[in-house]
C-alpha cells in the first residue's frame, strides 16, 4: 500500500478498456451500465450482466440521475476546445462543456464534467470523463464515455445506429461486438511501498534511527539506476546516500530486491544530533514503457519519475521551565553594632568608638560611609580621617573603630553620626543615616601622682626606682587593675599599700638602653565595682647626661668625665631635644659615646653632661674627647677639645 | 513512534522506608490474560481498580485511578498502581505501605508479561485481592483472570521455613535507605553465593560472538543444588525490544524439574526474567541473541555457615545478601550484634546473640524510595527568592511513560537564563546550580548502579553550591556530580551526564542564587533534558 509522501507518487492504472453494453430494459435507471473487472483483455464478445457494479459508489450516486434520454453531441474538431452539446429532441436545453484535447493524438476528445456543473451529478465526480472517438474509429461504431474514478478505469458506449457524428447517447445501448484493443502501457512512476520512519510529518525519533524505504513498479520495473537518495540533516548538514542506485556511505547503504521491488536500508555510523531535522529526498523513474493495442489509442509515453521526501525529527529532549518572583533589595544597610552602644551611659574615656554598618544583601557601598562623632568626620566617604580611624570587613560589613588620642572628657556626652547607602545598582540605592550618643562616667576622685623621679631630677640608672601613687579617697583603688605600661610592657611592680591607694614602685630589672626615651604610663582604676573609673598618666623619661652611669669592669667605681656644656641658641628651634645635638668626633674608636645630651629648655641654656666612658679605657690612660655641638640650621658650636686621664688601677 | 515524557517532582524532604526484617514468602495477585506490552488506559473511564493487602479492614479495599495515556510502558502502569496503592493504604498497614508491584513473566502461563501486585509483609497473613473499580480497568492490564498466591513462611518454592526455629534471636534493620527505587534484599545464612554467574554456552551468539552480558540474581534458596538452563528462541525477533510478538524468548529445563516449557518473551534489557519458579532471575543486556543459545546457571544450596559448621552463633555464621534490583553482595559476611552492611544503599543488619543460625536461614526487608509529591510537572516555581540569598531547591526526575522500552545519553542544560541578566555577566552574580544522583550514578563517586547513595533527604543549596564531577570521591559525597553554576548552552554536548535506569532518569536537584542585582517581579528560565531513547 503507497504511503502518503511529500511528493506526488500517483497510482498504477491500466490502461485497458472494459467495454460493456446494455439492454434499455435493464438498464438500471441511470443509463449507465457497468462492466466487471474482467475485460482487461484486448478483445471482448460478450456483455457482462447489466448492474454488475450496482454496488459501486460511482452507480449508488448516478442512480439518482434521471432516466431522461439525453444526447450529447461533440462539436468542434480534433484539437481545441469545443461543445458538448445536448441534442435530444427531449432534451429543452443544451448543455456544454468544454472539450479538452488529449495530449499527443487527435483521436481523442475529452470533456471534462467539473464538480457541481452538471447538476444530477454529484459535485464529487471531478473525475468524470466523456471521450469522443473520431471517424476513423466509426468502423466500430462507438461513442466511448470514458469514467475513471479513483479506482478504475470504465468504457461506457452508446450504440445507436442512428446516431451519426459526436453524439452520445446516454440513455440505451446495443451490445456491441466487435474489437477495442486496450492501451497497455506503463504510465505511472514506480511508488514507495515502504519507509521508515513513517513519513506522515516530522516524527520523532532515537538517535540512531535509520532510515528505510522500498520501491515497486509492477508494470515495466523500477530503473535501479535511476534511483538516487540525499540526506539533508540540520545540524550534519547534507550528504548524499545513493546516486544512480550505488552506495554513497561507504558501506552503510544496504540493497536488496530487483526491479519489481527494491529495498533500500541506510543505518547511520553515527548517532544523529538532538534535535536534528532530518529529510530523506528520493528520485528514480521506471524502466522503458510497454505500448500495446491499438495503435489509435496507444501511443508510448516516456519513463515516469517521481520525487519524494521523508521528514523525520530527532526530538529528543524536553523542556522545564521555572520560574521565580525576584524580592530585590529594598533594605538599606543598618549598624549591626555599636560601642559603647546607643543611649548607654558609664561608658570608659579610654575605650574605642566602634561602629559596624552591614548590609545582608547587595552589601555596603563603602563609598558612602560617613561617620561623624562630636560633629568631626572620622570618616569622610568611606576614607578614615586620620589614623586614629580604622575601617575593616567587606561590603557584607564594614567595622569602623575610632581610638582618639586624647581620652573622652569624664560625664560627657558624645554623639555619633553614621550614614551609608548599599549597592542596588538596577534601583535607586537604599540608603540610611542614624544618630546615636553615649556618655561617658563621671569622674571620680581617683588621683595619680607623686610620680618620681621628679621632673629636673636626674638618677643613676641602679638606682632608678619608678613609683607613683594612685589613691581614691572614696572607692580605694582596684590593685589589680592598677599597673605601670613601661616601654608598652605591662608590670605590675611592687605596690606598697597606701591610706586610701597603693604606691606602684618599679625597679628595671635590668638597665634601659640609652637610645630610647623611658614611656612610662600609670593605669589606675578605682574601686568602684558598679562603675570603675579609670585614669591614665603618662611620662617620658630622658637620658641626659646628668643621669650618671655606673661601669662595670674596668671601671669598678667613678671614673668619668663630667663634661658640661652650655650652648645657647637663640636663632633656630631645636626641632628635637634627643637628635638636635650630637657628638661629631671622637678619639676613640668607639661609636658609643655612652652619653646623651639633656636640653632643660631648648630656647636656652643648654647645659649637657658629657659622661664618656667606654670598656676600651684603661687605668692610666689619657683620653682626648672632641666634642661638637650642631643645630639642625647647620650651625656648629665647637669643636672644643678636653682630654683626661684615667686613674691608675688601684692596689 | 514518539516517546511520551514527564516531570516527575520530589519533596526535597521526603524521605525513605524500610520494613522489619521478614520471612517467607509475600502473598500475591497476578494477572493471566494479559497478551500486550502496551496499555492504553482511558481517562474517563475502565480506569479504576480496588485492592486490598493483608485483609485490611473497611474502608479497605481501596480504589485507585490509573494514569491515563496510551501505549503506556508497562513498566510505568506498574510503578503507578504501586504509588497509588501505597498512597492510598498509607499507614493501613506494612501490607500497603511497602507493597510491590511489577510487571513480569514470574509464572506466566502465557509466556507474556504479566502484572503482579505483592503485599509488602510475608507469613500466613500476607494476602492480596484485586477487585474491579467503579469504572474497571483490570479487562484492560490482563487482571480480569488472577492467579493468587497467599504469603507463607517457607522458603519460595520450598515448603521449609525460611527461617529456622534453632534461630530464636532477632535482626534488626537499621540506617537510612538510600535507594531511589523501591527494592527487596534478601539476607541468607551461609559461606557462599547460592546463586552462580550466568554462562554463556560456547555456541551462543549472545554473549560469545558478541558483548552481551546474562546477569543472574533474585532470590533462589532451594533445598538442593540446581543447574537451570535456558534456551532462546528467536523465532519471532534476535533482540529485545521489538515490542511484544517480536522480541526473543526462552524456556528453562533445571535438574530439580524447576521447568518453563512456555516460551516466555524477553521484553527489555536489563530487566529481571524469572527463571523457573524458585526466584533465580537472568538479565540480559541488549544484544542480538541468535537462535538456540544456551544460559547456565548453577545454583548452590549452602551447607555450612561459615565454611566448616553446620550451625553458628551469630559472629561465626555468614551471610550474602542480594536485591531485586541487583545490589547483591560480592562476597559473604560474618553476622554481627553490632550490624554489618545490608546493601550498598544506607543499611545495616544486626543479629540478637541469641540461638544458632543455619544455613539457608532468610531475612527480607523491603525498602521503599521517595513519594512523589506531583506528576507532569510542567514547570518548576521557586517562588519568592530575594536577591543574593539561594532560592530554595527543587528535585525533579524525568522518565517515559510510552513510545520507548529504553533510555539512554540523558543529559541536562540550562538552556535559558531568562530575563536574568547578571548571569554570566562578568560578575557571576546570579548562579543555577545543579545536582545529580540515582540509580544510573549514584553518590560516593562510584557512578555505578547499586553502588551508593541514590537519594539524599533535604539536599541543600550548599550541597550543590560547589563543582563536583561524576565519578569523584569529595564532598558532596550523596551526589554523583554537581555544578556550581550552569552555563546557558544549546547544545547536548555540553549539556551535564544524567543517569538512569531503563525508562526512568536519576533525580536532578536545581536551585538559583540570585545575584544583588537582579530584578523583575516574575523571572522565568528554562531548563532541558536531552535523551535518547529506542
Amino acid at each position: 500500500m503507497p504511503f502518503p509522501l511529500g511528493g506526488d507518487f500517483g497510482r498504477v492504472v491500466s490502461r485497458g478498456f472494459n467495454v460493456v453494453s446494455s439492454d434499455p430494459e435493464t438498464d438500471q435507471g441511470d443509463g449507465l451500465v457497468y462492466a466487471g473487472p474482467t475485460a482487461s483483455g484486448s478483445s471482448f464478445s460478450a456483455s457482462q450482466p447489466p448492474g454488475a457494479e450496482k454496488d459501486h459508489p460511482v452507480h449508488q450516486l448516478l442512480e439518482s440521475v434521471s432516466r431522461t434520454k439525453e444526447f450529447y453531441n461533440f462539436s468542434g474538431g480534433t484539437t481545441g476546445s469545443g461543445v458538448l452539446s445536448k441534442v435530444s429532441s427531449n432534451v429543452s436545453s443544451a448543455w456544454t462543456h468544454s472539450v479538452v484535447p488529449l495530449a499527443a493524438t487527435s483521436f481523442w476528445r475529452m470533456a471534462q464534467f467539473n464538480p457541481g456543473e452538471y447538476p444530477r451529478l454529484p459535485g464529487v465526480f471531478s473525475d468524470l470523463f466523456v471521450y469522443d472517438v473520431v471517424t476513423s474509429f466509426t468502423s466500430y461504431n462507438s461513442r466511448i464515455i470514458h469514467m475513471i474514478d479513483t479506482l478504475a478505469a470504465r468504457i461506457k458506449q452508446a450504440g445507436d445506429p442512428s446516431m451519426s457524428g459526436n453524439v452520445i447517447q446516454t440513455d440505451y445501448y446495443t451490445t456491441v461486438s466487435g474489437q477495442v484493443d486496450p492501451c497497455i502501457g506503463d504510465f505511472e512512476p514506480p511508488f514507495i511501498t515502504y519507509i521508515a520512519p513513517t513519513a506522515s510529518g516530522l516524527e520523532v525519533r532515537p538517535r540512531d534511527q535509520a532510515i528505510e524505504f522500498s520501491l515497486s513498479d509492477v508494470i515495466t520495473g523500477v530503473d535501479i539506476s535511476t534511483v538516487f537518495a540525499s540526506v539533508n540533516s540540520t545540524t550534519s548538514g547534507t550528504f548524499s546516500l545513493l546516486a544512480n542506485g550505488s552506495d554513497q556511505t561507504g558501506g552503510h547503504v544496504n540493497v536488496t530486491g530487483d526491479a519489481t521491488s527494491y529495498n533500500f536500508r541506510y543505518v547511520p555510523p553515527f548517532l544523529w544530533d538532538y534535535n536534528d531535522i532530518v529529510t530523506v529526498t528520493i528520485s528514480g523513474s521506471d524502466l522503458t514503457p510497454m505500448v500495446g493495442g491499438n495503435p489509435f489509442f496507444c501511443t508510448a509515453s516516456g519513463t515516469n519519475s517521481f520525487t519524494g521526501t521523508i521528514p523525520f525529527q530527532v526530538l529528543n529532549e524536553t523542556s522545564l521551565p521555572a520560574s521565580l518572583t525576584v524580592i530585590g533589595d529594598t533594605v538599606p544597610p543598618y549598624i549591626s553594632q555599636a560601642v559603647p552602644a546607643s543611649g548607654t551611659t558609664g561608658n570608659s574615656v579610654f575605650d574605642p568608638v566602634v561602629v559596624k554598618v552591614a548590609d545582608d544583601l547587595t552589601g555596603v557601598d563603602l563609598s558612602t560611609l560617613i561617620v561623624n562623632v562630636d560633629s568631626n568626620p572620622i570618616v569622610s566617604a568611606g576614607v578614615p580621617s586620620s589614623s586614629e580611624t580604622v575601617i575593616t570587613g567587606t561590603p557584607t560589613e564594614y567595622t569602623v573603630t575610632y581610638t582618639p588620642t586624647s581620652a573622652f572628657t569624664y560625664g560627657s556626652t558624645t554623639n555619633v553620626a553614621v550614614s551609608a547607602a548599599d549597592l542596588v545598582s538596577i534601583t535607586a540605592p537604599n540608603s540610611f543615616s542614624s544618630l546615636y550618643d553615649f556618655s561617658f562616667i563621671e569622674d571620680s576622685t581617683l588621683v595619680i601622682e607623686n610620680f618620681v623621679p621628679a621632673v629636673g631630677t636626674h638618677h643613676n640608672l641602679d638606682q632608678l626606682d619608678i613609683k607613683v601613687d594612685v589613691r581614691d579617697d572614696t572607692y580605694g583603688v582596684d590593685a589589680d587593675q592598677t599597673f605601670f605600661v613601661i616601654n608598652g610592657t605591662v608590670t605590675s611592680g611592687t605596690q606598697t599599700l597606701l591610706a586610701s591607694g597603693i604606691q606602684l614602685t618599679y625597679h628595671p630589672p635590668n638597665d634601659f638602653n640609652f637610645d630610647e626615651p623611658i614611656r612610662v604610663t600609670v593605669h589606675g582604676t578605682n574601686g568602684n565595682v558598679s562603675a570603675p573609673v579609670v585614669k591614665e598618666a603618662f611620662y617620658t623619661l630622658f637620658y641626659g647626661c646628668r643621669i650618671l652611669y655606673f661601669n662595670d669592669d674596668p671601671f669598678p667605681h667613678a671614673t668619668n668625665v663630667d663634661v658640661f656644656v652650655r650652648a645657647r641658641n637663640v636663632e633656630a628651634l631645636h626641632k628635637d631635644l634627643t637628635t638636635g645635638y650630637f657628638f661629631t668626633s671622637y678619639t676613640q674608636p668607639s661609636s658609643d659615646f655612652g652619653a646623651s645630651i639633656e636640653a632643660i629648655n631648648p630656647q636656652a641654656d643648654l647645659p649637657a653632661t658629657l659622661t664618656v666612658i667606654g670598656p676600651e679605657h684603661n687605668y692610666g690612660q689619657t683620653v682626648t674627647v672632641e666634642f661638637s655641638v650642631e643645630d639642625f640650621e647647620g650651625n656648629l658650636l665647637g669643636p672644643y677639645i678636653f682630654t683626661y686621664t684615667i686613674e691608675n688601677k688601684p692596689d | 513512534m514518539a516517546a511520551v515524557s514527564r516531570w516527575v517532582r520530589y519533596p526535597i524532604a521526603g524521605t525513605t522506608g524500610f520494613s522489619t526484617i521478614q520471612n517467607g514468602t509475600r502473598g500475591l495477585q497476578r494477572g493471566t490474560a494479559n497478551t500486550s506490552d502496551k496499555f492504553t488506559i482511558p481517562g474517563g473511564a475502565n480506569n479504576q481498580m480496588k485492592v486490598n493487602i493483608d485483609g485490611a479492614a473497611g474502608p479497605a479495599p481501596y480504589q485507585i485511578t490509573l494514569t491515563s495515556g496510551t501505549d503506556l510502558d508497562p513498566r510505568f502502569v506498574a510503578r503507578d498502581i504501586q504509588r497509588k496503592l501505597q498512597t492510598a493504604g498509607a499507614g493501613v498497614n506494612d501490607g500497603f505501605d511497602y507493597c510491590q508491584v511489577e510487571f513480569s513473566n514470574y509464572k506466566s502461563s502465557n509466556g507474556f508479561g504479566q502484572f503482579v501486585i505483592r503485599s509488602g509483609t510475608t507469613d500466613t497473613g500476607s494476602t492480596v485481592a484485586i477487585t474491579a473499580g467503579d469504572s474497571s480497568v483490570l479487562s484492560l492490564l490482563g487482571l480480569n483472570s488472577l492467579a493468587t498466591e497467599n504469603g507463607t513462611n517457607d522458603h519460595l518454592g520450598t515448603s521449609t521455613d525460611a527461617l529456622d526455629a534453632a534461630y530464636t534471636g532477632t535482626a534488626t534493620v537499621s540506617g537510612v535507605y538510600r535507594g531511589a527505587f523501591d527494592d527487596l534484599y534478601q539476607l541468607t545464612i551461609g559461606d557462599i553465593q547460592p546463586i552462580g554467574t550466568a554462562t554463556a554456552a560456547g555456541g551462543n551468539t549472545y554473549g560469545i560472538s558478541n558483548a552481551g552480558v546474562a546477569t543472574g540474581g533474585g532470590f533462589w534458596n532451594g533445598d538442593a543444588d540446581e543447574t537451570y538452563t535456558v534456551t532462546i528462541a528467536t523465532t519471532n525477533g534476535q533482540t529485545v525490544g521489538g515490542g511484544t510478538g517480536n522480541v526473543p524468548t526462552f524456556t528453562v529445563t533445571s535438574t530439580q524439574s524447576d521447568d518453563v516449557a512456555t516460551a516466555q518473551e524477553i521484553l527489555y534489557a536489563d530487566e529481571p526474567y524469572y527463571i523457573g519458579t524458585r526466584g533465580l532471575t537472568i538479565s540480559w543486556s541488549d544484544a542480538p541473541f541468535g537462535s538456540g543459545d544456551v544460559f547456565t546457571v548453577i545454583c548452590t544450596k549452602p551447607t555450612t555457615v561459615d565454611g566448616s559448621n553446620p550451625t553458628g552463633a551469630v559472629a561465626v555464621a555468614e551471610y550474602q545478601y542480594r536485591s531485586f534490583l541487583g545490589d547483591d553482595s560480592s562476597a559473604v559476611t560474618v553476622t554481627s550484634v553490632g550490624g554489618t552492611a545490608l546493601g550498598r544503599k544506607g543499611l545495616t543488619v544486626g543479629f540478637s546473640d541469641s540461638g544458632v543460625l543455619t544455613p539457608r536461614d532468610e531475612f527480607k526487608v523491603v525498602c521503599k524510595g521517595p513519594t512523589p509529591e506531583a506528576f507532569g510537572v510542567t514547570n518548576m516555581v521557586y517562588g519568592n527568592v530575594t536577591v543574593t540569598t539561594e532560592s530554595p531547591v527543587k528535585v525533579h526526575q524525568f522518565e517515559i511513560i510510552s513510545g520507548a522500552v529504553d533510555m539512554s545519553s540523558v543529559k541536562f542544560s540550562l538552556q535559558s537564563h531568562g530575563t536574568f541578566s547578571h548571569h554570566d555577566a562578568g560578575d557571576l552574580d546570579t548562579f543555577f546550580r545543579y545536582g545529580t544522583a540515582g540509580f544510573g550514578n549514584p553518590g560516593d563517586g562510584t557512578s555505578n548502579p547499586n553502588e551508593g547513595p541514590e537519594w539524599t533527604t533535604s539536599v541543600l543549596a550548599a550541597d550543590i553550591a560547589t563543582a563536583k564531577t561524576s565519578g569523584n570521591t569529595g564532598a558532596p559525597i550523596h551526589l554523583d556530580s554537581t555544578v556550581t553554576d550552569l552555563a546557558v548552552v544549546s547544545s547536548a554536548d555540553n549539556a551535564e551526564d544524567v543517569g538512569n535506569r531503563s525508562l526512568v532518569a536519576d533525580f536532578v536537584w536545581t536551585n538559583i542564587r540570585l545575584g544583588a542585582q537582579e530584578s523583575g517581579a516574575n523571572s522565568s528560565i528554562n531548563y532541558r533534558l536531552y535523551f535518547d531513547y529506542v
